[in-house]
């Protein structure tokens, strides 16, 4: 299928790539349908073995909505969370993956990256289905910082 | 909205399979115990607000800004069993 987008242009999405949201996230109800594409890496990620940390999950339904997400390996060492994978429907364990929502702040000539890791995005591999959870753990930040960027004005 | 009063240990059934129990009265606060299923998720509401807040801002056209912080630039889309294992 193609999706036109606000961002990324009209891009080409197979059905196989397609993750199903089946409850939306709180404050997108309507978000059902989201593909991954890889947007390089964070800084600081050098241990995670992948060619892509930072994701960018673009809504299938409605193109001008997209997010930027994380892995949180390498950036947060001491992220333990605790998933119930029973209440979410998944399998096994070894399907799932964790991502974090990333939220830019902009200050004068920077802006910092911070990430949820309140209420993560819970991959199913093998469902192709994302949730995200609010975990219990209140110590958890709902905006933890992991880059200052300095901005480019661009004339 | 439904208001009902309710004394200590009384419930209220929401649909076929959510109870909610009034256990303990305070002064200025109640305790209160939710049997539902474990596909329903129950959150404080401030909490739940602290996210949906959270993710409006991930969303926001502060992201379209993003050209001169983080390149736009992105690979094809991909499947999801691309993703970083947990080491």
């Amino acid at each position: 299928m193609q999706i036109d987008t606000k961002r990324f242009g009209t891009i080409e999405v197979s059905e196989e790539n397609a993750l199903a949201v089946p409850h939306g996230i709180p404050g997108f109800p309507k978000m059902r349908r989201v593909v991954l594409m890889g947007a390089g890496t964070a800084p600081g990620q050098d241990s995670v073995d992948s060619d892509h940390t930072l994701f960018w999950l673009q809504d299938l339904d409605d193109g001008d909505l997209a997010f930027m997400a994380v892995v949180p390996w390498g950036l947060f060492p001491d992220y333990d969370l605790e998933i119930d994978e029973t209440a979410l429907e998944i399998g096994e364990e070894g399907d799932v993956r964790i991502l974090n929502l990333v939220t830019v702040r902009r200050g004068e000539g920077k802006a910092e990256l911070s990430a949820n890791l309140r209420a993560p995005i819970v991959v199913d591999i093998r469902k192709q289905r994302m949730h995200q959870v609010i975990l219990r753990d209140m110590q958890l930040p709902v905006s933890a910082p992991f880059a200052i960027k300095s901005t480019v004005t661009v004339s | 909205m439904l208001v009902l009063s309710r004394r200590k240990g009384e419930s209220i059934r929401v649909g076929d399979d959510i109870v909610i129990t009034v256990f303990e009265l305070g002064r200025d606060q109640v305790r209160i115990g939710i049997r539902a299923p474990r596909t329903t998720t129950v959150h404080r509401e401030e909490v739940y607000e602290e996210i949906l807040i959270a993710n409006v801002a991930a969303s926001s056209d502060m992201l379209a800004d993003l050209g001169v912080v983080i390149s736009t630039a992105h690979d094809l889309p991909q499947a999801a069993d691309q993703l970083p294992v947990r080491p």
